[in-house]
Parts: structure tokens; sequence; C-alpha cells
């Protein structure tokens, strides 16, 4: 073993001793026993280290006793890094969790609040009450704000509806103003048409009829012997043929069974359909 | 979850009773260091309470993966290095010192041999220049490792082991200096026949053992 060596093997036995206090390895020292014999400078240093090893096996090391807690208390109060209240306030619901080991000692039936001291007021802790009487006012100013755009974009709205007719409205669209009763008399005059050729449809509905009538009467006729009937059993009352004005001056002479056709026809033309 | 994270838990809420409880624990890890480094019993004082303050006000700051300890003597020595550059070091025999004076009175005769090289120990730290002496108080009193005494002063391991062999060789310096022990060289004579003694113990037990 070399100078360098027990220098080593010293500082690691106090670093030892730090471990298992007040024991002093003699078997690890053998060598530098050994060293020292031939070494007076290790051995000056080996003497210095069993001195400095035999005080700290029987020092105590001491804490002077001292009491900084109110002072401490108060400089950190005055920098606001104390509830404001001063009481013992768990200030939130992470440090209320915490507590809850100690609510066996409560009366309090409620588990949350049992570890929370009282403040007054609403009952509950002065940091947590103020925060949520914070998000209270928040939200209810932010409600009032919604509420106030709300009515004023509303009450523009009307305003804008109010004024349009007077201050906005073109050349055009009062012209247009201006033409609608003709407009209007236009759309009678279509529902008057339409009414009209919904009354062509009906009457062209009857006379198909009739003229079926009117093929049947012939037939009639003839079982019946009856000769002064029109001969043509298409042709119509009153019309005229051209080859022979004798016979259709003749044949325009309605008998008394055309003519209680011709009255039907009539009422059939008029509306009051019938079955034949 | 530690009690020490649950309790600066319950500081960083403002909760004072917890804040108390901080202090009640670590006030007197604080005060010892400031006084050791400071040497003067009401400027330690108001040290302390600085650093106190500053640590409920940085206490969000502290990892909670580490012990705080070593957290905490970093800001009580800082707070001490600029109260030293502020004012000239008080006189070598500190409050400290004349607490244990006065305590070293009350012990009797038989008690006072025990007391006497501990009590040494503590005198002659004072006389330690204040890296050493800090160093040494932070191994050997607050259990730091090398590694946490160099993060608390800034300095590296190897720095901090050879300011604690410096520290240990002076003291022993300054306790062979006040004669704490008469005959230096006594001590390693004991050790040798200490050693002899157990060899012969061992030796005997051997032959014992080869008898049977």
């Amino acid at each position: 073993m070399n100078c360098q060596e027990v220098r080593e093997q010293l500082d690691a036995a106090l670093d030892e001793q730090r471990v298992v206090s007040g024991q002093t390895n003699v078997d690890r020292d053998a060598d530098v026993v050994a060293h020292a014999e031939s070494c007076p400078d290790c051995r000056v240093l080996y003497e210095e280290h069993l001195l400095i090893e035999s005080a700290l096996a029987v020092w105590t090391p001491r804490r002077p006793a001292v009491d900084l807690t109110d002072r401490v208390i108060e400089a950190a109060r005055e920098e606001g890094l104390i509830s404001s209240n001063g009481s013992a306030v768990a200030a939130d619901v992470g440090s209320a969790e915490l507590r809850v080991g100690q609510l066996g000692s409560d009366d309090s039936p409620y588990l949350f609040t049992a570890a929370l001291p009282r403040t007054g007021l609403f009952d509950t802790p002065s940091r947590l009450q103020s925060r949520l009487q914070i998000l209270a006012t928040a939200t209810t100013a932010v409600l009032l704000l919604l509420a106030a755009f709300i009515v004023f974009r509303e009450g523009q709205n009307q305003m804008a509806k109010d004024e349009r007719p007077a201050q906005q409205l073109s050349p055009d669209r009062q012209l247009r103003q201006l033409v609608e009763p003709q407009d209007q008399v236009a759309d009678i005059g279509h529902l008057v048409a339409d009414a009209q050729s919904a009354w062509q449809g009906i009457t062209s509905r009857v006379s198909h009829q009739a003229s079926g009538f009117s093929v049947f009467v012939p037939d009639l006729k003839n079982e019946l012997g009856i000769s002064d009937v029109m001969e043509s059993p298409e042709r119509a009352p009153g019309s005229v043929n051209p080859d022979n004005d004798e016979e259709s001056q003749k044949s325009t002479r309605p008998s008394a069974v055309e003519k209680a056709f011709e009255f039907l026809f009539d009422e059939a033309g008029s509306g009051n359909t019938r079955t034949i | 979850m530690s009690e020490d994270v649950q309790l600066v838990q319950q500081c960083l809420s403002g909760d004072e009773l917890s804040m108390r409880a901080f202090l009640r624990k670590y006030q007197g890890l604080v005060f010892s260091i400031c006084l050791r480094m400071l040497g003067h019993r009401e400027d330690a004082e108001d040290v302390a309470q600085d650093a106190l303050v500053r640590v409920f006000r940085n206490l969000e700051k502290w990892d909670q993966q580490r012990p705080i300890k070593p957290w905490l003597l970093t800001i009580a020595a800082n707070r001490c290095r600029t109260a030293l550059e502020k004012r000239s070091k008080l006189p070598s025999q500190n409050d400290l010192a004349i607490d244990l004076a006065s305590e070293r009175r009350e012990h009797s005769k038989h008690e006072q041999d025990q007391l006497d090289i501990g009590e040494e120990l503590e005198l002659a730290l004072d006389e330690l220049r204040d890296d050493y002496r800090t160093c040494f108080v932070m191994y050997h009193q607050e259990e730091l490792s090398y590694q946490e005494i160099g993060e608390v002063l800034g300095c590296p391991q190897g720095t901090i082991k050879t300011w604690l062999h410096r520290a240990r060789a002076q003291l022993a310096k300054r306790l062979q200096e006040r004669g704490v022990v008469a005959d230096p060289s006594a001590l390693v004579d004991n050790v040798k026949r200490e050693f002899e003694t157990t060899k012969r113990h061992d030796v005997s037990e051997r032959d014992c053992e080869e008898r049977l």
C-alpha cells in the first residue's frame, strides 16, 4: 500500500463511519497500520484520522433551539402566501382530499366538508367560497351581456323593418305596387277562363252522351214504324242540308219526339245533368 | 404520496396550520446551517426567517421527485452567502460556542470526559473556513451525499471531497492543539494493540479448531 492509497482508505473509512456511526474497523486498518510503521507522514495522517474518528464517534450534532414560526408566518402573511382569513383553511378540493384521513375525529356527517373549517356566511371555506362567487358573478355578467346583445339585435331588426317601406323601396317596386290591382284583375280573368273551359268540357261530354242517345232513337223509330224522323242519326238538330233545301226544310221541322230530346239536350247543356 | 409532498401541497394552498407544521419540521435544519455559516445567532435568525419565507414563496418549484432537505439547504446557504457578503464575519467565538460552554458546566466530571472531545470538535468547527465547515456539517450532520452537497454549494463533487478531507485534517490539528488527546501516537499504538489482540484471538481459535 502506498501513501495515496492510505489517504483514500482513511477518507473512505470516515465516510463509512458516517453510515455505521461510532464503529472503527480494525481489520481494514491493518494495512494502513503496517504502512504507517514505515512512513512518518502517513503515521501523522493516521493519527489525525484516529483523532477525528474518535471525535465523530462521540459527537452529537445538535440543533440550537429556535422558534421562528410566528415570525415566518407573519412575514408570509404580509406577502399574501397565507389564506386571507388566517385560519386553518384547506383552500381547495385537492387539499380537502388530503385531509380525508382526519375525518374520523369530526362529528360532521358530511364527508367533504367535515375536513374543512367553517368560516361563516355560506358555511364554506373562504377561498373556495370566493372562487365560487367569482364564477357565479362572471357567469351572470356573461348572461346579462348576451341578453343585452340579443335585445339590441332584435331592436335593430325591428327598426329596419319599420323604415324599409318608406326609405328603401326602389322605383320598380313602387311601380309594381301600382300595377298590382291590374294583376288581380288578370288573375280573376284566368279564373273565369278556367271556369269556362271546365264548362265546355262538361257540355262536350253531355253532347257525346246525347249523340249516343240520338243513335238509339232512330232504331227505336224503325222498330215503332215512325217515318217522319230525320234520316241521319248524326245530324244535329237545326243543321242545314245544302243539297236538298226542301228536304232540309222538311227535316228541320221537329217532331214531338225530337222536341222532347231537344228539351233534354237543353237541360243537359244548362248543367242539370240527369241520368238518361 | 410522501409525507413531505402532502405537507407541501397543503402549504401551497395557503393552509396556515400546514405551514406551521412545515416550519416545526424544518426550521431547525435551516437555522442550524445559517448559524454554522454566519456564526451569529441574531443574524442567523434573520437570515433563516428570510430563507424560510423564500421557501414558501418558491415551494411550487421544488421537484417532488427529489428529497426536500438539499433544496432547503440550498436556499439557506444562498441567503447566508448573501448575508456574508454584506457584512464582515463576527469574531471566532460565536453564540453557539457560548451555548456549548454554558451547557458544559452542567455536566458531571465523568460525563465531561465523554463530552470533551465531541464539544471540542464543535468548537473547532467554528475556526474552520466557511466552505470547509459547511461541507463538513452537511456531510456529517445533515448526512447529504457528495453530489447533494455539490448541488447545494454549486461545486463539483471533486471539490467537495477535497474540502471535506481538508476540513477533517484541520479539525484533527485543532483537536491536537487543544490537547484533547495528550499523546496522539498513543492512538496508533492502541490500534496496533487492538489489532494484535484480534490477531492472537484468531490464531488461538484456529488452534482450537485444529486440535478438535
